[in-house]
């Protein structure tokens, strides 16, 4: 939550001429009362609601965050994210249902159900990798700058392929390869993400990481692991940094002991208030990233084109249901 | 009154932020770019998207799916559209409302708090209860097989066919009182000192020797298979089920998704909420298996007396805490049964003598 008094719409003269400073203004108290308004109305509609309060909550939380004097808008709408979901119980919900409790119903042998089980294993292995980037299509195809609406263009097989060779990977090396698989995820998420016609780039490699992810496993019983909090915030920084627009750098200057005071007192807060606390804490994580960060650099802003994309919103009711969350810093 | 305002044109083609004039006349918004090109906007084709909350600047688009947008820094704006041209401007944001929305929320989360309860007490069983008949026999036996299965894996079961006749002609009596239904009873007695028993649904009742020793007349053990039959009989296993899996997904609805973001306060309010309507089924159990007793013509005083027995051997904590149990207070089940006994009906007929049943208890040696 920001203190500081509005912002009057131009950049701060003081300000070194290519810096750009993301800020956010939301408040638990206004969201606290969104959740409120939107938890009588779904629970008079039976749930149905749901989405479209889903909506209200990310038009807010988009519009209060502000880059380059002006703030991001959030163009999706409830019924988009209804027929996300309706895809996805279709598309997989049912599927997976079925090979898990199917065979067992219909009164098939142990082999049987023991296929099933397997192949619902894989099919929530591909699905993992197909949800996240129709997630981050969707929700980037309904977020505007200046007007101007950010998309991904990376396809899904590429990412699916990513993520696969990853995860067999990672269980072969016992978790080693991690570091390398998180560099590769993230620099095929970055760098097919576009703001009108200018693409994102990602220039980080696997080892600037896997000699602190090393360190940081090293330490793990040492530390009773806690060394894993400044792993994480080094790990955002590094993203972050490696991050390009426009020939500009991003910056990130959170550190692992308030990344750690922040879950504390988040985890605190929570267990005080029964989960009421709860829009407090997210506005708390989103200001704790977003006001840590700045583009600098002599980005030509302005320059930006419009270049729209459409995008379908399967990945939106799958992402929620196999809980992946929304990967942006 | 103020004439015009200062904003920023957005035109969607570029992210190039051009300042403009803006003059509200009275049917349309009239922008003025710095190089002199000029906007009319009807107020009927303008969206409001941005502008409602404190410190948020005012947004208005206009046009299709890749929209122009105009930013204006001055909440005072709104007002002067809102006095300028009411009645085109309504489905825009006016400031004056604000102190109202604070009232409006207290309203709906008291609203949402009465919803809740209506749902919680009457929304959820009501479901339980239309769904629950539609749920095949089959399965239920499946399940009560797999419990049946792993109980008996454990524990021998205690088996004497010249003295464990006595036990079936109870389980005979009590489902011969009872209304027609597909249920095929199977009683079993488990060699564990646990004294208890339950049932498992689609129609097997657990005895545990424990509790067979624990009777001191037949008459005390039909009411414990009176209770346990009508946890078959009214189907309690699958409808609770249903009611866990109703008050998930209206949990998981109100909590906005799947995720487990509120399940801090949330679980702990399920758990208590499954409790309740736990103790709803021993309730509907403990009165509708005395009605049957009654039915069979079995003594319903050897019920209470079981749980008299009951209430010696475990004192109860007091007060609050029987709002953890999954069980009603022993002491309100036998206010209830006494009750319900007293309504009186035909005379009893024994099922054994005392001296029978004495040696019944040591079945399982």
């Amino acid at each position: 939550m920001s203190t500081v008094p509005q912002d009057s719409g131009t950049e701060s003269p003081d300000a070194p001429p290519h810096m750009h400073q993301l800020s956010f203004w939301g408040t638990g108290g206004s969201l606290f009362g969104i959740h409120l308004v939107n938890l009588f109305l779904t629970l008079l509609t039976f749930g149905i609601y749901s989405f479209w309060a889903k909506v209200r909550v990310r038009a807010y939380l988009w519009s209060q965050t502000q880059f380059a004097a002006d703030r991001l808008a959030y163009h999706g709408t409830g019924k988009e994210l209804l027929r996300g979901f309706l895809r996805a119980v279709v598309l997989f919900g049912i599927p997976y249902t079925l090979l898990v409790s199917g065979p067992e119903l219909a009164g098939a042998d142990s082999t049987v159900q023991a296929t099933a089980g397997l192949l619902a294993g894989g099919l929530v292995l591909v699905f993992i990798p197909v949800a996240i980037v129709a997630a981050r299509r969707y929700r980037l195809s309904r977020t505007s700058w200046r007007g101007i609406r950010l998309s991904f263009r990376g396809s899904t097989w590429g990412f699916i392929k990513v993520f696969l060779t990853g995860m067999f990977l990672n269980v072969l090396t016992l978790g080693a390869y991690y570091p390398f698989f998180d560099i590769k995820r993230q620099a095929y998420l970055t760098s097919h993400t576009y703001v009108g016609n200018r693409r994102f780039h990602f220039d980080g490699e696997a080892w600037g990481l896997a000699k602190y992810f090393l360190w940081a496993y090293l330490l793990t019983p040492f530390t009773l692991g806690l060394c894993w909090f400044w792993y994480i915030a080094l790990k955002k920084r590094y993203f972050w940094e490696h991050t390009t627009l426009e020939g500009s750098r991003f910056h990130l200057t959170i550190t692992g002991t308030s990344l750690f005071w922040l879950q504390f007192t988040n985890l605190f807060l929570l267990v005080l208030t029964f989960g009421f606390a709860w829009p407090w804490v997210v506005v708390r994580n989103i200001d704790f990233v977003v006001s840590n960060l700045t583009l600098q650099g002599p980005a030509h802003l302005d320059a930006i084109l419009q270049d729209s994309q459409a995008a379908t919103p399967t990945g939106e009711g799958l992402d929620s249901f196999l809980d992946t969350g929304f990967d942006f810093g | 009154m103020r004439q015009t305002w200062q904003g920023h044109y957005l035109d969607g083609r570029s992210a190039a932020r051009q300042p403009v004039t803006v003059q509200p006349l009275r049917g349309a918004l009239h922008i003025t770019t710095a190089d002199g090109r000029t906007l009319t906007w009807p107020y009927t084709s303008i969206r409001q998207t941005q502008g409602a909350y404190e410190g948020e600047h005012v947004r208005l688009e206009h046009g299709g799916e890749i929209s122009e947008a105009l930013v204006v820094m001055d909440l005072d704006f709104l007002t002067a559209l809102h006095k300028l041209a009411p009645e085109l401007t309504t489905h825009v944001h006016d400031p004056a409302r604000r102190a109202a929305r604070v009232k409006l929320t207290a309203l709906a989360a008291l609203g949402a708090l009465g919803l809740a309860m209506v749902l919680y007490l009457w929304g959820i069983p009501g479901l339980a209860g239309i769904v629950t008949p539609l749920v095949p026999v089959s399965w239920e036996q499946k399940l009560g097989r797999a419990v049946v299965d792993q109980l008996t894996a454990q524990q021998r079961t205690c088996q004497d066919a010249s003295r464990g006749h006595i036990l079936n002609d109870i389980v005979t009596r009590l489902t011969a009182a009872a209304p027609a239904n597909p249920y095929h009873i199977q009683l079993l007695v488990l060699d564990s000192p646990v004294a208890n028993a339950l049932a498992a649904p689609g129609g097997y009742i657990i005895v545990f020797r424990g509790l067979l020793e624990m009777t001191e007349s037949p008459e005390q053990l039909a009411g414990v298979l009176a209770h346990e039959l009508q946890h078959i009989y009214q189907r309690h296993t699958t409808r609770l089920i249903i009611e866990q899996t109703s008050t998930g997904l209206l949990l998981a609805a109100v909590a906005g998704d799947f995720s487990g973001a509120m399940t801090y306060g949330v679980e702990a309010t399920r758990a208590m909420g499954m409790l309740q309507y736990s103790r709803r089924h021993e309730k509907e159990a403990d009165t509708e298996g005395m009605r049957l007793l009654m039915g069979a013509k079995i003594d319903p005083a050897g019920m209470i007396e079981f749980f008299e027995l009951l209430k010696k051997r475990s004192p109860e904590l007091p007060g609050m805490w029987k709002y953890v149990s999954s069980h009603p207070a022993t002491e309100d089940r036998i206010t209830y049964l006494k009750q319900l006994a007293g309504q009186g009906g035909a005379p009893p007929v024994a099922v054994s003598s005392n001296s029978e049943w004495r040696d019944i208890r040591n079945l399982c040696q």
